[in-house]
């Protein structure tokens, strides 16, 4: 069998042989490439000018340009690669950094006003003494009824250090409270932690710079009060930075265990991220949330802490978001978010499910190809991989829990939200309605406040008033939907984020499966065997879905 | 191995130095930056970044198809290869023979008038048993073409094998262009012709004068010209046909564009050759553009009752641009008005239907032409369209016509639809894939090869049990005994037709098929019982089914 030296040097002297002899027609065929590539461009050029003069529609010159790079990009064929705007980049630098210059409220038009959602820890907004469920009736003196969210916060929002005038109208006051605000850099915390049954509860809703921080001193918190497990709920979180992504898995395993490696075309972007330091959580037993709407940074965690055995996955099959962008900034201010990598988990497995990653295999380095990247194909069928302790685990489609738990509604709540967004209506603004309202008029709620019947009665009332028809039977079905977003809202409204998530969570059932299974080990090795003896990876359809 | 010490990636800002130099600073300092050295940059950071490699001038491509999508022009393409040839005129390098392949080699169906094939001793029902030595036998239908056609001026030699006659014929034909008719005609009964002309192409208006004269000469008194599923062409012809029946110097047509090259005013440049000719102009959904042109002319100077369902409402012209390289540019380049001042532009966005290009409609067309032109596909019927919104014009003589939405026909006909059970049999044959127009065709050519002496007036019983044991026998049995039972109306009226075309003659299939179409034979019955286009007129006013008094 030939060694591997001298099947190099075969391929050497065989390269040299095609340079001589092909030498010239090498070149030519370069000034070919060279040629289409300006014919192409001038082809651009003539069907540009035609349409400026000839199309039946004026349009602007300079706009067929920007409409051929949107064109051009959607070619690609990829979601994830877009120009952006100038105008737009303002929302891309928020999701990056988690900073802007505004005031540190959350708003949402609720009837025909923008109204104040929630109000953030810490923030202007704060200070000031704006409340969740004023209605945002003037910004700098100006009328601004009619306006939708967007055009509210884009007149909010400005340069740090510079005040705006805002006026709301409140619950039980009867004249408009004008508040003059300075504009601050508003952070808007990633973490949310509380602890339930001596388990540790984290959210982490989104990664941006900070967001790594945040969570290890959460934590901390959390095991100073005496957590002997850790939930780290990752559903809905959509990602944001790679390197968050890789900091908040180093938080969790050993020194230079592997983390993520990608893949590209530009040999500068071929990475393989270890762990820097040591697991800062070790022997905290530990289960991580995914859903859906768990997407890219989220799914590198997952996948991290899945295929070292670290975590035991439990929810739903997550977004498959396994490709990554680079943001190039552009003259005049315009960006480009452009593809320009692949990456795979640490056994290997890209769980990207749209992206064909097939191309990939022409990626090399001197020390030969980043490990399994050219294997790796568009999976239809799963491919399996293993952990490092042996268990399956599958490529594309997202990151497939150990333990599926489905959180949905019953038919007939699904069917009472289908009616009310019909109506342009919603559960949630209901309750929030009705939450804003019950704590104006009954102030002095405890946190461990419960659902009485005068509150559904109110509720009803308010229903009816926005003329949903339905009868008091029809209610009851809906009643245990119903009485979870009131008491959701009814937390937020008096006692603000943490406590609605804490009081929301108390009957979601992804959550309480995840603490009685930590509750019940001592190690993640007792997790993960325990998930092992169970039907794994099938969906347990909750008998009774009334938690919805 | 490197760490990711140093490396910021994902939502980076990260110079762009390597691709611009220095002129970035530059050109950032600057307020506006031209678009076109936006997509510039654009297109180099995909062709050296982008996760998959695609080449530079493959992105150029992408981004004038990109371009023409994002104009949301749904006639804007650029053609590639003058694949253009085939948009203008029917002409192609061929015999001239309408032919079908089989297990016993390719019978010739037709001979095409004015072709090679027709300048030999050479007819219907001929086996071509080898096609420059080759053997034909087994062939399909694609390879049969494939060899026949070729460059023209180049001769193929055929070998042919004919009922009653021991030795083969041993033919060479030289290929030419070879111009299909646009028109297809039958003489009714009563004396009311019916011409069909299926697309605008260069002579079609020549071809058209033609068939109408030869029903003339054969005793029609009156006209049926048949505009449905007639998708357009070009519009000169259009100002030709419309031509054929409007006063000399009547306007037909305005166009409109930007480009004043895109304003022209056309007028009939003759006068009328069939005065005092009643005319019924049939139209459908699928009436398009040069169609709604002769349509919209000839509702305006109340020349013709029209008769069927609304049309598609193409009020827009395109011209195509010919580029370097075999490239070409199709765009919409204006608006055009019929002579009462009206656009029948219907907006398909606004109306929340998607925009249909010139792919889907071509589609949707053939998808009709399969089913024999009887039926529209299922859920293309709006004969009952509301004209209430609608912008009123008058024609010539003070009769109500509407802009926007197409052409509102005078006469309101529901096109035939499939019944259950036949759309049950359609559904069934498409599951099995089985070609039921092939199949009804070579049942045809069997069954009049082997009863030389037997011309089919109708399917009997008999019959159609030889048939549906054919189809078995083909498919496998893949189709439901059942189901081919309760479709039989399907199987006979196809059956029949394709029977007596090739027992008869194009017409006689023609004419089967136009017994079932409750437009033509309602316009029959108009045309019948009138003497002059005036009385036609005048009968349609009185009419129930009018627009306006309808519903």
């Amino acid at each position: 069998m030939m060694s591997m030296r001298e099947y190099r040097i075969l391929i050497a002297a065989f390269v040299s042989f095609a340079a001589l002899v092909g030498g010239g027609s090498l070149m030519q065929r370069a000034a070919t490439a060279h040629e289409a590539e300006a014919f192409d461009r001038a082809q651009l050029r003539r069907v540009e000018r035609i349409i400026a003069e000839r199309y039946v529609e004026e349009v602007d010159t300079d706009q067929l340009y920007r409409m051929a790079i949107d064109g051009m990009l959607d070619r690609l064929g990829d979601p994830h690669s877009t120009f952006i705007d100038v105008d737009d980049a303002t929302d891309l630098e928020i999701t990056t950094t988690g900073n802007y210059g505004g005031l540190g409220i959350r708003v949402q038009m609720v009837g025909d006003w923008v109204t104040i959602m929630s109000v953030i820890t810490s923030t202007p907004a704060e200070r000031e003494g704006l409340l969740t469920g004023d209605r945002i009736i003037g910004v700098d003196r100006e009328n601004v009824a009619g306006w939708d969210e967007a055009r509210v916060i884009d007149r909010l929002r400005g340069p740090i250090g510079e005040p705006v005038t805002v006026t709301v109208a409140r619950v039980g006051v009867p004249t408009p409270i004008h508040l003059t605000i300075t504009r601050d850099e508003v952070h808007v915390p990633p973490v949310l932690a509380y602890m339930n049954n001596e388990i540790g509860i984290a959210r982490l809703s989104q990664f941006s710079r900070e967001s790594t921080q945040e969570l290890r001193e959460a934590i901390g918190v959390l095991v100073t009060a005496g957590a002997r497990g850790l939930v780290l709920d990752l559903r809905g979180n959509p990602g944001g930075l790679l390197e968050e992504g890789v900091a908040v898995s180093d938080l969790f395993l050993p020194l230079g265990t592997t983390i993520v490696t990608t893949a590209s075309r530009i040999e500068q972007q071929n990475y393989t991220f270890v762990a820097t330091e040591e697991d800062a959580f070790k022997d905290l037993p530990m289960v991580v949330l995914v859903n859906g709407g768990s997407a890219s940074a989220s799914e590198i965690v997952a996948g991290a802490l899945q295929d070292h055995d670290r975590a035991l996955i439990l929810g739903t099959p997550s977004f498959g978001k396994g490709s990554m962008q680079t943001v190039y900034l552009l003259p005049g201010g315009h960006h480009l978010k452009l593809t320009t990598a692949s990456w795979y988990t640490p056994s290997g497995r890209s769980i990207d499910n749209q992206h064909a990653l097939a191309a990939v295999s022409v990626v090399g380095s001197d020390e030969g190809t980043l490990g399994p990247v050219g294997e790796v194909a568009v999976a239809r069928e799963p491919e399996v991989f293993h952990t490092m302790a042996g268990r399956p685990v599958y490529g594309g489609g997202g990151i497939i829990p150990d333990v599926v738990v489905v959180d949905s509604l019953s038919e007939v709540e699904s069917e009472f939200g289908s009616e009310l967004n019909r109506n342009a209506l919603s559960i949630r603004q209901l309750a929030f309605q009705f939450a804003v309202s019950w704590n104006g008029e009954h102030p002095g709620l405890g946190t461990e406040f419960v659902i009485t019947s005068e509150m559904r009665a109110e509720f009803l009332s308010l229903l009816r008033g926005e003329g949903v028809e339905i009868d008091d039977e029809s209610f009851a079905g809906v009643q245990n939907l119903i009485d979870r977003f009131m008491a959701v809202q009814l937390a937020n409204t008096a006692f603000g984020e943490l406590e609605a998530l804490r009081r929301g969570q108390r009957e979601e059932r992804q959550v309480l499966e995840a603490v009685d299974r930590l509750r019940e080990a001592t190690s993640v090795r007792d997790l993960l065997d325990a998930a092992a003896g169970d039907e794994v990876n099938t969906p347990s359809q909750p008998e009774d879905s009334a938690t919805g | 191995m490197k760490t990711r010490r140093g490396w910021v990636a994902v939502i980076a800002v990260v110079a762009v130095a390597s691709v611009t130099g220095g002129s970035l600073l530059q050109s950032q300092a600057a307020d506006q930056i031209s678009n076109s050295t936006l997509f510039e940059l654009v297109h180099r950071y995909v062709a050296q970044r982008y996760v998959d490699p695609v080449d530079p001038d493959t992105l150029y491509e992408m981004a004038i198809d990109g371009l023409l999508a994002e104009l949301g022009d749904p006639y804007a393409a650029y053609i590639r290869g003058g694949d253009d040839g085939t948009l203008l005129s029917n002409n192609y390098g061929g015999v001239g023979m309408r032919v079908l392949a089989g297990d016993d080699g390719i019978t010739v169906l037709d001979v095409i008038p004015n072709s090679p094939s027709s300048r030999l001793e050479l007819g219907k029902m001929d086996r071509i048993i080898e096609v420059d030595g080759a053997s034909t036998l087994g062939w399909t239908q694609e390879e049969a073409v494939g060899a026949l056609r070729g460059i023209r001026g180049e001769p193929v030699e055929v070998m042919v094998s004919r009922q009653g006659r021991s030795e083969a014929l041993h033919l060479t034909i030289v290929r030419d262009a070879v111009h299909l008719d646009a028109t297809r005609s039958a003489l009714l009964e009563g004396g009311v012709g019916y011409v069909q002309l299926q697309q605008f192409s260069r002579s079609s208006a020549s071809e058209l004068q033609r068939a109408i004269d030869l029903l003339l000469d054969r005793g029609a008194t009156s006209m049926i010209f048949d505009l449905r599923w007639n998708s357009g062409g070009i519009l000169p012809e259009a100002v030709e046909i419309a031509d054929l029946f409007l006063d000399k110097g009547s306007p037909v047509v305005e166009t409109r564009g930007r480009d004043p090259q895109d304003n022209q005013d056309f007028r009939a440049p003759g006068p009328d050759r069939y005065p005092g000719l009643p005319m019924v102009v049939l139209v459908n959904g699928w009436s398009a553009s040069a169609s709604e042109i002769v349509a919209g002319a000839l509702q305006d100077f109340d020349r013709a009752v029209l008769l069927g369902s609304r049309t598609f409402g193409k009020g827009v012209m395109q011209s195509v641009f010919p580029l370097p390289g075999q490239r070409y540019l199709r765009l919409t380049t204006g608006t055009w008005y019929t002579p009462s001042g009206r656009s029948i532009h219907r907006d398909r966005d606004a109306e929340g239907m998607t925009a249909f290009g010139a792919d889907e409609f071509n589609q949707a067309v053939a998808e009709a032409v399969q089913l024999g032109l009887a039926y529209a596909p299922a859920g293309r019927s709006d004969a009952q369209a509301d004209t209430t919104e609608r912008k009123v014009f008058k024609t010539a003589a003070g009769r109500p016509v509407y802009g926007g939405g197409g052409i509102q026909p005078d006469l309101l006909a529901d096109p035939d639809t499939l019944t259950l059970p036949e759309q049950q049999l359609r559904i069934a044959m498409n599951e099995a894939q089985v070609l039921f127009e092939t199949l009804t065709l070579r049942f045809a050519v069997d069954w009049v090869r082997a009863n030389p002496e037997n011309r089919p007036t109708q399917v009997t019983p008999e019959l159609r049990r030889e048939f549906v044991e054919y189809v078995d026998q083909e498919t496998e049995g893949a189709i439901e005994p059942a189901t081919l039972r309760d479709g039989s109306s399907l199987i006979d009226y196809r059956l029949h037709s394709q029977l007596a075309t090739i027992a008869f003659d194009d017409e006689a299939g023609l004419k089967v098929l136009l017994a079932r179409q409750a437009e033509v034979q309602e316009a029959a019955t108009l045309l019948r019982n009138v003497g002059t286009p005036e009385q036609l007129i005048a009968l349609a006013e009185s009419d129930d089914s009018v627009e306006g008094t309808g519903g």
